[in-house]
Formats: C-alpha cells, structure tokens, sequence
C-alpha cells in the first residue's frame, strides 16, 4: 500500500474538523434546545401539551443522531418508528396496536428516506393525541400490489376528528404530503370504519440488495 | 438488589434533577437523594457510596460515563443514565463503562419510576437501535478479537433475543415469540449487559498490550 500523502492527510483533517463541528453542535442543542424542552414537559398543564413538546425533542434527536448514525434498512426504520410510537403513546395513557405484514422485503434506505418515513409517522401521532385524543392507534405495515410500501395509520379516536381536506390543511398536513411527494409516493386521508381517520402512505421501495 | 435507601442525581440542569428525584422519591418512598450539577460537585457526596446513581452524559466538566466508571470501580453502585439522547452512540459507551440502564429525562414521573423499579429489578430497557448495535459489537468480526473464555460471548438465545428487540419487539414479546416467561427474557438482556462490560475489559486490556502498555504476566 502506498505511503499517505498530503492529500491523504488533508483529507482526515478535513474529516476530524467535521466531527468536531458537529460535537460542537451536538452540545449546543443538547444544553440550549434540550433542556428547554425539557422545561416545557415538566411544566406542561396537561398531557397533550407535553406531547406536543416531546415530539419537537423527538425531531432534535433525528438531528442530532440519526444524521450520524448509519442509515438503517425498512425493517430497521420501522422498528425504530414503532418503539418511538409505543413510547410516545405510553406517555398520554394510549396504546399501540402494530400490524407488519410477515412478507416485508427488507431493502437498505437511505438517510432521507428513512427520517421522511420516521416524520411522516411522527406527525400522524401528534395529529392523533393533539385532535382526535386517540386512546388507540392501529398501525399496519405491508407490501401493496406493485411491492410499493403501504404504511397505514388509524387512530380509533375519543372524538371524531375531521378529515384534512387540501384548502384548509394545516402545516402538519402540508409538511406529510410533501414528504409523501419527497419519496415518490403519496398520502391520503379517509374517515376510518370505526370513526377515527385513517391516514395511508404508499411509497415505492428501493430494490433490495442481493446479499 | 435490596430497596436503595440512598441515591445520587447527577444532572447540570436543576429542573431535570428535581424531576428525577421526584420519580426517585415515588419508586422508593423514604430514599435520601443528594443532588449535583458537576463531576466536582458529584465527587464530593460518595460517602457514603450511593446504592443507586442516575447520571446525566453532558456535564459542565465532562462526561457522565466518567462517574460511571468511578462509581462502577468503586463497586456497589447501580448506575443508570438519564439523558435525553437515547441513540446508540451516546448509549453504547456509557453501557460499556457500566451502566446498568438508561432512562429518558422527558418521560413522565410514574413511567420514570416504572422505569427505576425495573432495572433495580434486574429488567433493562433495550431499544432497537442498541439491540442491533450489540448484535454488532458481539457479531463474526468481534468474536476473533477477544480471547479464550465465554465469558463474553453471546448464547444463541441471547442472539435470538437481541435480534428480536432488534426488530421493534418489545422484551415481552421477544419473551412470547421464544417460547420464554418474560422473567427469563429480561434475564437474559441483563446477561448480555454484563457481557458487553466483561468483553469491554478484555478489549481494553488487549488493546494496552498492544501498545506496550501492559506486560504479558501483568493481565
């Protein structure tokens, strides 16, 4: 192997001064933003306020460690989606009901794809506990006619929540729909069977490696 | 573990350190929580050692897992994170200083002290990112590395486990899907936490002796 050269060199400076950057940054979100954060869940009047805070902490935390940890594969991204969902439901008394399809492939995505999917289940949560104070969240994952990922969401609300329609969608809504558009999917909104809101994601896949 | 009677609350931010103690006091009523915002400061209240310490990672002076090790060498000291970043790379060299668990400083007091009452019962949370990140520590590329006793490697079943959490099932269910009481699950994760501590002894011993820091007869 050849002896390194100065652009060798040059190149792990580069690369150790980015890590140190992004430690520096790191650290000043965790004091200034975390502990904030932290301080509104502490004081928050009711739960669903605490919520809404934790889910700002949540999206801090893709920033900080998902961007540099390595992106994981589909089955690696919804188990983190779901112990995310458990947790967060948990914490305002409502439950989780997960259906994966045994059928999944399990393709490597890249960052993008994985903090769009981690984000656009997030916000559905949020949506759910903020509008339709859903004691019960069905979740199902599987594989559609076109092997295009089919991401289903149904809170089974305490009270019936509208269905969002295009003109008066909020930012939620918007931010869901682009990140649908961002995969090259899209995302609809139906009221559900049981009278919560039904909220379907289909994305097509990246093609799985052949190991 | 016996009921803790004493605990110490290592945490720069004043409004995590009376959360924490709040859940501290509503798992184990009667505890004696002495608080402190710095290693410095942390360093000295260890008289008497603490049964119990919950140990914030970005401290003004430095890092948390320092006082893991201390406290962890000491002996006798159940050390658990409270962090807010629960990922694997901010995780994983606390659990290999030590640590016992880790907690999420934004969940509520009764889930915190749920949380508390678990570990001290020898039931670690185990995430899905940090269960792959074992599988990984433990995987072909590692087991070359450490040496020639068991002490450090996983049993199948213990790999089944890892790779179930791995895959977004929770402890209860990797429990059901292996045939196992959910008891001897949790057992099992505590296991493979004291395992990732021997193997990070074994790694760090190794990697002194090859530096030259440490003789053959000194191991």
């Amino acid at each position: 192997m050849a002896a390194p050269t100065v652009a060798d060199d040059r190149v792990e400076l580069m690369a150790r001064a980015a890590a140190e950057e992004r430690e520096r940054i790191y650290a000043d979100l965790h004091d200034d933003l975390g502990a904030r954060l932290l301080e509104m869940i502490y004081g928050a009047p009711d739960k669903a306020t605490a919520d809404r805070a934790r889910a700002i902490l949540q999206d801090l935390r893709d920033v900080v460690s998902r961007s540099r940890s390595e992106p994981g594969t589909l089955l690696d991204v919804l188990a983190s989606i779901r112990s995310e969902a458990t947790q967060r439901l948990s914490a305002v008394g409502a439950e989780l009901n997960w259906q994966a399809a045994d059928d999944l492939p399990d393709p490597a995505l890249d960052q993008a794809t994985a903090l769009h999917l981690h984000r656009i289940v997030r916000e559905a949560i949020s949506n759910a506990i903020r509008h339709a104070r859903a004691r019960r969240l069905r979740v199902r994952v599987a594989l559609g006619a076109g092997r295009e990922l089919m991401l289903e969401l149904t809170d089974e609300g305490g009270i019936e929540a509208p269905v969002p329609e295009p003109a008066n969608a909020g930012t939620g809504v918007i931010n869901m729909r682009a990140r649908a558009q961002a995969l090259h999917g899209d995302i609809h909104w139906t009221a559900g069977t049981l009278g919560g809101t039904k909220v379907l994601l289909k994305a097509p896949l990246p093609p799985e490696c052949v190991a | 573990m016996s009921v803790p009677t004493r605990a110490l609350v290592l945490d720069d931010l004043a409004a995590s350190r009376r959360w924490l103690r709040a859940a501290l006091e509503q798992a184990y009523p009667g505890i004696v929580v002495v608080e402190a915002a710095s290693l410095a400061d942390a360093e000295t209240l260890l008289l008497p050692l603490p049964e119990l310490a919950l140990i914030d990672l970005g401290l003004p002076d430095g890092s948390g897992v320092r006082m893991i090790e201390r406290l962890c060498a000491a002996g006798g000291t159940l050390c658990v994170v409270a962090t807010i970043f629960d990922d694997d790379a901010h995780l994983f060299p606390a659990l290999r200083a030590g640590a016992q668990g880790y907690v999420l400083k934004d969940m509520s007091q009764q889930d915190l002290a749920a949380m508390l009452l678990g570990i001290a019962e020898g039931q670690p949370p185990l995430s899905p990112s940090i269960a792959r990140r074992l599988l990984r520590h433990f995987g072909p590329g590692q087991a070359t590395v450490t040496h020639d006793t068991d002490a450090d490697k996983l049993t199948l079943r213990e790999k089944s486990v890892l790779q179930l959490i791995g895959k977004g099932l929770t402890v209860v269910e990797a429990a059901g899907a292996l045939d196992l009481s959910r008891h001897t699950c949790a057992g099992y994760v505590k296991d493979i936490y004291r395992k990732l501590r021997v193997s990070s002894r074994a790694e760090a011993a190794l990697a002194a002796t090859r530096m030259g820091l440490v003789g053959r007869e000194a191991r």
